[in-house]
């Protein structure tokens, strides 16, 4: 199966510094990828520089975006505004500032429609009526009329999520969609979500810190650290055994994946430092910070390497047991 | 040795003439060194009930003893010898520092407005501080862009320290926090309570975290409390039905668990006068819910229960 969209060396930087290292990943029709890591790890850029909607000074210096037989990198203004909001949309973390406060409901959806469908007003508005019923907004008919600011943070979550499936795009991606929301309603917007891109056909990259999100909804998950790749696997090999030192430090500072753990009984793990403690070094970004670390880390940033199927680690010490290991599999 | 005991807790917000209870009848204990975890969805009154017990809000109706003692109607001069035994951590720590004073001034006005120690004494102890929660002496000279949020945690809880209290108000201490410096401060937060003996009053949204950092947990909903237990106990057996929906809600990192989640409907709401206020939402709701507000009651040894149907 061809992927729906292949990244392929991404580099995104401000003129002052690089944010995004030079990254490889994929996105297979009808998927949920999840990509992973921690603030200033360079995941909303990354998702922001695949439709081209990058802040102010920052732009893609190397790269392709291979989606649907074009290069987004490099494809015009005007291609890339045929592109958004119809084959890939986006749904963003605050639905407060993401919607218009002056428009209502119902209309800030029609314009999805409208701008990428030849379609009446009239057509537009029935249409938006059933997105609305779809997403479970009660009375859809009157909430059509209603503003932004008559909404709950969950139900704009909803709008939001109407809005980025109005066209039936291929991809949608979603930027901490559940971040601003409480656990209940959490679990609400991301059924909703997982049951349309289902019911839709569509993949979804859905970018998160949660690794409990990574773990319900999706099906692979890609670890950023400070701008680069540390681990690619399918959900299940991950949590089962993450690869990277990263990956198991994370998880293992991660207070809900031991359910008996209690401060009584067990510490939980530390990853010592902080990410700007790498900064300006030649190796691996996260050898001041790795249990691991041998010499060898210090030298140039690692290649993300294959160690199982499907499943690519960047580090060179994994990359050695993995070796080892399958030499004396098969010497 | 300090014992925080609040009894039937109103706080009031009046908006366009309008009132609100945010607490409206809370009662809880927090003995000297029992870490007792608070939870519930925004808009509950967690943040309110905790600020309230601070006396940073004033009660409506209520009791708030230390000790026996009620601080609930003190006026600021009789309520300044308490403020020293009970201090508060804050969620941002961005947004709770004086972004314009060193580190040290920070740590060192608290000390001067309680009159304590010459001035040589209090930088000395401005730096006892800063080892114990982690951080270099020279932190005492810089300014809090200078640091980290997790460093601005580390200074957020070494002020709340510095008078030495006994309990301490966390709130939300850990969310805006990345995961690996999440487990930092909460192994901070541990220490401190064994070496100091202190009891903190955690309030968090991250049911993860409370069932890790507690000893008793206090579920909270539009303004009360629905449901009291002890962690193990609320976790093997809960029995709110709010309760084991919040707890079936929380995404397990573990894909083999992928379950269907029990579907709470709609939000949280102002529910009108009259009958308990989590029925429009409970799966369970019937005629009596409607009419009759369940009061909180014990229902087996350390656990009680707000829900006609227990």
């Amino acid at each position: 199966m061809a992927p729906l969209l292949e990244v392929q060396d991404l580099v995104i930087g401000f003129p002052q510094a690089e944010i995004v290292h030079g990254i490889d990943f994929h996105i297979d029709p009808g998927e949920t990828l999840a990509l992973v890591g921690e603030s200033g790890c360079g995941k909303s850029i990354t998702a922001l520089g695949l439709i081209r909607l990058l802040p102010q000074g920052a732009a893609i210096r190397r790269g392709r975006v291979l989606f649907e037989g074009m290069d987004l990198a490099t494809a015009s203004p005007r291609q890339m505004r045929d592109i958004r909001g119809k084959r890939i949309s986006l749904i963003l973390q605050e639905p407060m500032t993401a919607l218009n406060p002056v428009l209502t409901i119902g209309r800030q959806i029609a314009e999805v429609l409208r701008r990428h469908e030849p379609i009446s007003a009239a057509a537009a508005e029935r249409r938006v009526v059933e997105l609305l019923d779809l997403v479970g907004i009660v009375e859809p008919q009157r909430r059509y009329h209603d503003f932004p600011h008559n909404f709950s943070g969950g139900m704009r979550q909803r709008v939001m999520i109407a809005m980025a499936v109005a066209c039936n795009p291929r991809l949608v991606i979603a930027d901490e969609p559940t971040t601003a929301l409480d656990v209940t309603i959490q679990a609400q917007v991301l059924d909703l979500l997982d049951g349309l891109r289902r019911q839709l056909g569509m993949a979804v990259l859905l970018i998160t810190h949660d690794l409990g999100v990574v773990a319900q909804w999706a099906d692979r998950v890609t670890v950023m650290y400070a701008g680069r790749i540390a681990e690619q696997a399918p959900v299940g090999a991950f949590f089962a055994a993450p690869r990277h030192p990263y990956a198991r430090g994370l998880l293992g500072a991660s207070v809900g994946h031991e359910e008996e753990a209690h401060y009584t009984t067990r510490r939980l793990a530390e990853i010592p430092g902080s990410v700007a403690s790498a900064a300006g070094l030649p190796g691996c970004p996260f050898e001041t910070r790795c249990p691991e670390a041998i010499p060898a880390c210090g030298i140039r940033p690692p290649a993300l390497e294959p160690v199982a199927a499907g499943h690519r680690v960047a580090c060179v010490v994994e990359a050695a047991r993995t070796g080892a290991n399958h030499a004396a599999a098969h010497g | 040795m300090l014992r925080l005991t609040v009894d039937g807790l109103r706080t009031r917000y009046v908006t366009r003439g309008r009132a609100v209870n945010a607490v409206d009848g809370v009662s809880l204990e927090v003995a000297p060194g029992e870490t007792v975890g608070l939870v519930g969805e925004s808009g509950c009154g967690k943040s309110t009930l905790g600020k309230t017990i601070m006396r940073l809000l004033d009660p409506a109706e209520g009791s708030i003893r230390l000790n026996g003692r009620d601080i609930a109607d003190l006026g600021s001069a009789a309520l300044f010898p308490f403020r020293r035994r009970m201090q508060m951590v804050f969620q941002d720590p961005f947004g709770s520092l004086n972004p314009r004073q060193t580190i040290g001034t920070l740590l060192e006005t608290p000390l001067k407005v309680h009159g304590l120690g010459k001035a040589a004494e209090r930088r000395r102890r401005v730096q006892d501080i800063l080892a114990r929660v982690g951080l270099p002496a020279e932190a005492a000279g810089r300014y809090p862009h200078e640091f980290s949020g997790g460093q601005r945690q580390r200074i957020g809880i070494a002020r709340a320290l510095v008078l030495e209290p006994e309990l301490i108000i966390c709130d939300e201490p850990v969310s805006a926090l990345d995961l690996s410096i999440q487990a930092q401060i909460l192994n901070l937060l541990v220490d401190l309570k064994r070496d100091l003996g202190l009891s903190y009053l955690f309030i968090s949204h991250d049911l993860s975290v409370v069932r890790y950092f507690t000893d008793r947990v206090l579920v909270m909903y539009l303004g009360r409390i629905v449901e009291s237990a002890g962690h193990a106990e609320l976790w093997r057996t809960p029995r709110h039905p709010y309760t084991r929906a919040l707890l079936a809600s929380v995404p397990q990192p573990d894909p083999a668990q992928r379950h269907e989640r029990a579907e709470l409907r709609g939000e949280l709401t102002r529910a009108e006068a009259g009958g308990c206020r989590f029925r429009a939402r409970c799966p369970l709701a019937f005629d009596r819910c409607a009419v009759e507000d369940p009061a909180l009651r014990v229902v087996a040894p350390g656990h009680a229960l707000a829900c006609h149907l227990a």
